[in-house]
């Protein structure tokens, strides 16, 4: 989001610096360095070129070795922008060094960016949305999968999260089971977080969740084994269960000599036990370093074979697999599922959310898409704050956990492209302010720690401000009813099958991306289509009471040569529907019409075009077309547009103004 | 011959056959069993499904020249043939005997290796009827002169025609353009230099900025140093004033000591002053076969280290290569002062790639479907490039001269990825390009028979068989080809030549293995996305004169005032 650097306060400006352009070292390009106290902003002398850099977003800060032009400095942020800057002046690279490692990590949740005023946020969502933060209650969601029913019901046990803090406060059990039962389920599950329902099918399988038991070598617990009967005989149509346990087989037994360790067959009667193999987080975040080492334009010469190496493409298939398991067993076997990993926030949130969106389509649209996440990664305690290294903490809690399901998430999109309400950009966008921290939405690490941190009161919602540009998200490509949107997914996990995601890692190199890009000239065609059906209403109108006021003055001569404002009112009584179009004849001008007439160009400009105002640099900024000149002018160019002429809002919105207007209301 | 002699059993019954196909429900590939019997043609080889009260009869046709490769594997229990087709298709068939299996797998191996190009199928499949003169003339060389030089009395350019006869350079065209003031006689002096005889001709002029590209094939220096003054002569007079020349010699400079030795060689900078010479390796044809095998191989049997395979098959560096050259010489030709003359060994296939590559980048033209078929024509039909030869074995096969590369697949490939990195530039689709493939190895018209216009006009196919643009040119088929997204770009486009930039071409390489049901739906939300915003603009331009209209009528009236009075 850019932001006028006078708002902003500036901390120190660096002078002499140079960009190096990431795929050709020879280009550098002058300019200057401001240190706000939320941003990193270059300014580039020559052109109007601005990059600014959330601190929240910095990921790393390298210092290269010296070279005669200065000091390098190569910043990689978490959405995989990556500047190197060379400052001419090593203390100014001290200073910069000093200035993002004490702002771009605090120690403290309340020194986040959320939690400080934000002026642009308040303009653009308080108008909107006056402090309506949409809430999402669990009790909806269950409800409807139609919830509680006589199998299923909610149980208060973990109303103050008693039996397990990084669980929801109402939690979805079976009806039979007694509570009892439940704390000692608890009680044998690694942070007590028991087996309860995630997703329940039509067909009456269900999907549950938990953590591994804490069962040892041989330990058991008749009161989990006992849940887990319950849980099959919700299902009459299947006589046994499976019990998944994400984890590589030998991840689970090592866990074994700590007292945790995985379901022991014999135990429990009529379960079907599987090991799928999902590499545990430190391995994920490595294979991400590896990754965009190997995105990274600067050294590209045996792309694919890297690609191989990271191994990323690997475990974005593996996640897939275990998820088309899971909708195998639920869907064409009639059979439940249980599905832990270690204690079940990262590879189980991962699978339960995919299976989820794979079996309904609910979720496939934009506010189930929302709904899915607030609840397998919110509610259920995905630890967001720890996973994103939000503060300055252990490092090796960080692990790119949810942005492999927004990958993976890509990737279905990328095979059924009309089966997503939501496009690209939406995941885009999504995965950059899951890190950015501009938004409560994401901060803390299970719901307790947000209603403590009073996130609902105190920050804005992500939600809120997707909504408010909701049009830059929507797939022109989604066709509601088909069958791709309307069953199952059955995705290809095949490997061919998987892409590198190059508009995601590299994301701002724009001498990588496509220069045309399709989604933008779909989604400008769309609306221009939406534009043009509003404006044909209105020239209908216009021609109506254009019709009308002709016809009404050939009449007239016979009958009255001028109506005067008594007649008016006479009517008025009389008739008030009548009297609003009248009313209205008469405010008709020649220049209202011409006004109108010229609302909207219809040579709109071929989104090939560049904004306006400068080069193409980030792929996930969409572009838009005025819908009055015509002109292309992208995202961030919009809202600090001093091009008044350029009607920018939502096109609806504006026509229905306009059509209120006629309306005489 | 007669294609009966070839044919010892015309039919075999009680044959099963095994294709994998994709089960659209599942979106899984699932192997289909059939059973029935094998009847083999002239041309065919038809199986028919045994009738069935549940299963309507099923037919399977296989063009003998569309197979790449047979395998048998016969033991004692099993009698089996494995065919490997030119377009990534694979079968297997069990059949009751060994005997028949040997004898159906004799005819077929015989049949699918014809060449006699006076034997393929565009000579017998398609009705003379059909027959269009005009699709087979699509191409002149006095149009592309026209377009190149609008005002031909200024021009420093004509057209030759010494090679009338073919017998200066036999896969040169009748006609070629070449500089104004050099005379037929240079000519063929320049055409006894050069290696077949293919001096430097025209290849594309760039109005914006007076550059151009000619092409031919190395000169014949020899170890004993010859020298042409002609050919010298061609270089030096074909160079405006201010421009520079660039001899782009698609070959490694560690190789022209090899060539020299051969009787081949290079442009010698004291011989040609004005012109700089540039070595920049391009894989040649017979490399290009073995990457595309690779390729394949990855595609067919991918299951661990795909992309490892991918990269080692050295197909996307084929790819980034020629898009790099082609930018190069683009830039050049663009935004500096460069004119270039492209030459490899023969100049009869990464010559044609590159220069055909950078027109796309520079010239509009060639983006819309009629200007890239005039390109194919123009710059790989009419300057020789061997079609019959390169393509008569696809990823699977190869005959012993090792004469097969698949360079033309290449230009396909690169262009698709234009089209991808362009979506609104090109006025031909992906299944255009898919189309021009599968007739590339196998086809009923006769667009790409032989190796050279020489061939084709002692083939005489344009008065026995159907030119491919006959099809192409059918209004049901022409929709099918069209990008409804297309609008035209008069600029010069510059792709992004990374790998994460390029795709594999998985309508194609994948094409009998992934599901297109889901991307096939959304072509055609795309088309009707375009086909609403056209209504709406239809009805739009309609209600505005009707505004107009009735706005004039009310002013008439003296009911319509505009405030200011």
């Amino acid at each position: 989001m850019k932001l006028d650097l006078e708002e902003s306060n500036v901390i120190t400006k660096i002078e002499n610096v140079q960009l190096e352009d990431r795929s050709n070292s020879k280009i550098k390009t002058a300019g200057l360095l401001y240190l706000t106290i939320s941003h990193l902003v270059f300014i580039e002398t020559n052109s109007k070129r601005e990059i600014w850099i959330y601190y929240s977003l910095i990921n790393s800060i390298e210092k290269l070795p010296l070279s005669i032009n200065g000091s390098p400095i190569l910043i990689r942020t978490k959405h995989f922008l990556n500047c190197l800057f060379i400052i001419s002046k090593e203390r100014d690279c001290q200073t910069l060094v000093q200035v993002l490692n004490q702002y771009s990590r605090p120690t403290k949740y309340h020194e986040l960016l959320c939690f400080r005023e934000n002026s642009h946020l308040k303009k653009l969502l308080d108008s909107t949305h006056k402090n309506n933060q949409q809430i999402y209650h669990l009790e909806s969601e269950y409800a409807r999968m139609g919830l509680p029913n006589n199998k299923w019901t909610m149980t208060n046990l973990n109303s103050d999260y008693q039996i397990c803090d990084t669980y929801p406060n109402v939690l979805f059990v079976p009806a039979s089971v007694e509570d009892k039962i439940l704390q000692s389920s608890a009680n044998f599950r690694s942070r007590g977080r028991l087996p309860v329902l995630s997703y329940l099918h039509p067909n009456g399988a269900s999907l549950t969740r938990c953590s591994q038991p804490l069962s040892g070598f041989n330990g058991r617990c008749d009161e989990d084994e006992q849940l887990l009967q319950h849980i099959l005989m919700t299902n009459e149509n299947s006589k046994f269960m499976y019990v998944v346990d994400t984890r590589p087989k030998i991840n689970a037994m090592a866990n074994k000599a700590q007292g945790k360790g995985y379901e022991n067959e014999t135990n429990y009667k009529n379960i079907q036990f599987h090991f799928i193999g999902i590499e545990n987080i430190h391995v994920m975040r490595n294979s991400l370093d590896k990754l965009v080492k190997c995105a990274d334009s600067s050294s590209n010469s045996s792309f694919l074979t890297e690609l191989e190496k990271t191994e990323w493409l690997k475990h974005i298939k593996a996640i897939i697999d275990t998820s088309v398991f899971l909708v195998e067993a639920i869907n064409d076997q009639n059979t439940s599922v249980l599905v832990h990993c270690s204690d079940g926030w990262d590879r189980t949130a991962q699978t339960c959310a995919l299976a989820s969106l794979l079996l309904d389509p609910y979720y496939r649209s934009i506010h189930g898409f929302q709904v899915l996440i607030e609840k397998e990664w919110l509610l259920f305690g995905h630890k967001f704050s720890h996973r994103c290294g939000h503060l300055f903490e252990n490092d090796k809690e960080i692990s790119p956990i949810f942005s492999q399901f927004l990958e993976c998430v890509w990737q279905l999109q990328l095979q059924f492209p009309c089966a997503f309400e939501f496009n690209e950009t939406y995941l885009i966008k999504l995965h950059e302010h899951v890190y950015s921290c501009q938004f409560g939405t994401f901060i803390g690490n299970c719901q307790k720690e947000r209603n403590d941190l009073k996130i609902n009161e105190l920050t804005y919602s992500l939600w809120d401000y997707f909504q408010s540009k909701i049009y830059d998200f929507i797939n022109p490509l989604y066709i509601p009813n088909s069958v791709y949107s309307n069953s199952v997914l059955r995705p290809d996990t095949r490997i061919f099958s998987f892409k590198f995601w190059r508009s995601l890692y590299n994301r701002f190199d724009s001498t990588i991306n496509h220069s045309e890009k399709l989604i933008d000239s779909l989604s400008m065609l769309s609306y221009n289509t939406s534009s043009l059906q509003e404006y044909s209403k209105l020239l209908e109108k216009r021609c109506a009471q254009l019709k009308k006021l002709i016809q009404l003055n050939k009449n007239d001569e016979n009958v009255l040569i001028d109506l005067s404002e008594d007649d008016f009112e006479k009517i008025e009584i009389s008739d008030k529907n009548e009297n609003e179009k009248k009313s209205f004849e008469k405010k008709l001008t020649l220049d209202e019409i011409s006004i109108d007439f010229n609302s909207i160009d219809l040579n709109w400009k071929s989104t090939r075009k560049n904004c306006v105002c400068y080069e193409p640099f980030d792929f996930a900024s969409s572009k838009l077309n005025c819908s009055r000149c015509g002109e292309i002018l992208c995202e961030t160019y919009l809202p600090f547009s001093t091009h008044l002429s350029h009607s920018i809002s939502p096109h609806l919105e504006q026509f229905n103004f306009e059509l209120a207007k006629s309306n005489g209301s | 011959m007669d294609f009966m002699d070839l044919i010892e059993m015309p039919r075999v019954d009680h044959v099963k056959v095994y294709r994998q196909i994709q089960n659209y429900e599942l979106n899984q590939l699932v192997t289909q069993k059939l059973f029935g019997s094998l009847n083999l043609t002239s041309h065919h080889l038809i199986f028919i499904t045994q009738t069935d009260l549940q299963k309507p009869r099923e037919e399977i046709w296989i063009v003998h020249s569309s197979i790449d490769s047979l395998e048998k594997n016969v033991t004692e229990a099993k009698f089996q043939l494995m065919i490997k087709c030119k377009n990534f298709q694979i079968y297997f068939v069990d059949f009751p005997t060994a005997y028949c299996c040997n004898s159906i797998h004799k005819s077929l191996e015989s049949l699918s290796n014809l060449t006699t190009e006076n034997m393929k199928l565009p000579f017998f499949c398609q009705t003379i009827s059909k027959i269009n003169q005009e699709d087979w003339n699509f191409y002149s060389i006095e149009k592309s002169y026209k377009r190149f030089f609008p005002n031909e009395d200024s021009s420093e350019w004509r057209i030759s025609e010494i090679n009338n006869d073919f017998k200066i350079s036999p896969s040169y065209p009748k006609k070629v353009i070449v500089p104004k003031n050099i005379d037929d006689q240079a000519l063929i002096k320049s055409s006894q230099f050069r290696s077949m005889g293919r001096f430097p001709i025209l290849s594309y002029y760039h109005k914006k900025t007076n550059s151009f590209i000619l092409r031919s094939s190395q000169p014949l220096l020899g170890s004993n140093n010859k020298r042409c003054k002609e050919d010298e002569l061609i270089l030096k007079c074909a160079l405006p004033k201010g421009k520079q020349g660039y001899v782009y010699d698609l070959r490694d400079a560690s190789i022209l000591k090899t060539a020299v030795s051969k009787g081949g060689g290079y442009e010698t900078e004291v011989n040609y002053p004005l012109w700089k010479r540039i070595n920049k390796h391009m894989d040649r044809f017979d490399q290009l076969h073995i990457s595309y095998s690779k390729l394949i191989d990855a595609c067919v049997n991918s299951s661990t280290q795909f992309f490892y395979k991918l990269d080692t098959s050295a197909w996307f560096y084929n790819i980034r290569q020629a898009l790099y050259l082609s930018f190069l010489i683009a830039d050049e030709i663009h935004n500096k002062n460069g004119c270039f003359l492209i030459h490899g060994w023969d100049g009869l296939d990464n010559t044609l790639l590159i220069s055909s590559l950078a027109q796309i980048l520079l010239d509009p033209e060639s983006r819309t479907l009629d200007g890239f078929i005039d390109l194919i024509e123009r710059e790989w039909l009419h300057a020789g490039h061997p079609f019959s030869k390169r393509y008569f074995k696809s990823a699977f096969g190869i005959t012993p001269q090792k004469q097969e590369g698949p360079v033309f697949v290449l230009f396909l490939d690169c262009v698709r990825q234009l089209c991808e990195q362009f979506c609104l530039s090109f006025e031909f689709n992906e299944d255009f390009l898919i189309m021009l493939f599968d007739n590339l190895y196998t086809s009923e018209y006769g667009t790409f028979l032989g190796n050279n216009q020489n061939e084709r006009e002692q083939l005489l196919v344009s008065s026995r068989t159907v030119s491919l643009w006959t099809y192409v040119k059918n209004e049901e088929n022409i929709k099918k080809f069209i990008n409804p997204l297309y609008k035209i770009n008069d600029d010069v486009i510059w792709p992004s030549i990374f790998t994460q930039s390029l795709s594999l071409w998985s309508n194609l390489f994948l094409r009998f293995q992934i599901n297109s049901k889901p991307n096939d739906e959304a072509k055609k939300e795309i088309v009707k996305l375009v086909e609403t915003n056209l209504q709406v603009k239809i009805k739009v331009e309609k209600l505005r004169n009707e505004l107009l209209e009735l706005q004039k009528e009310a002013i008439d009236a003296g009911v319509l005032n505009s405030e200011n009075y």
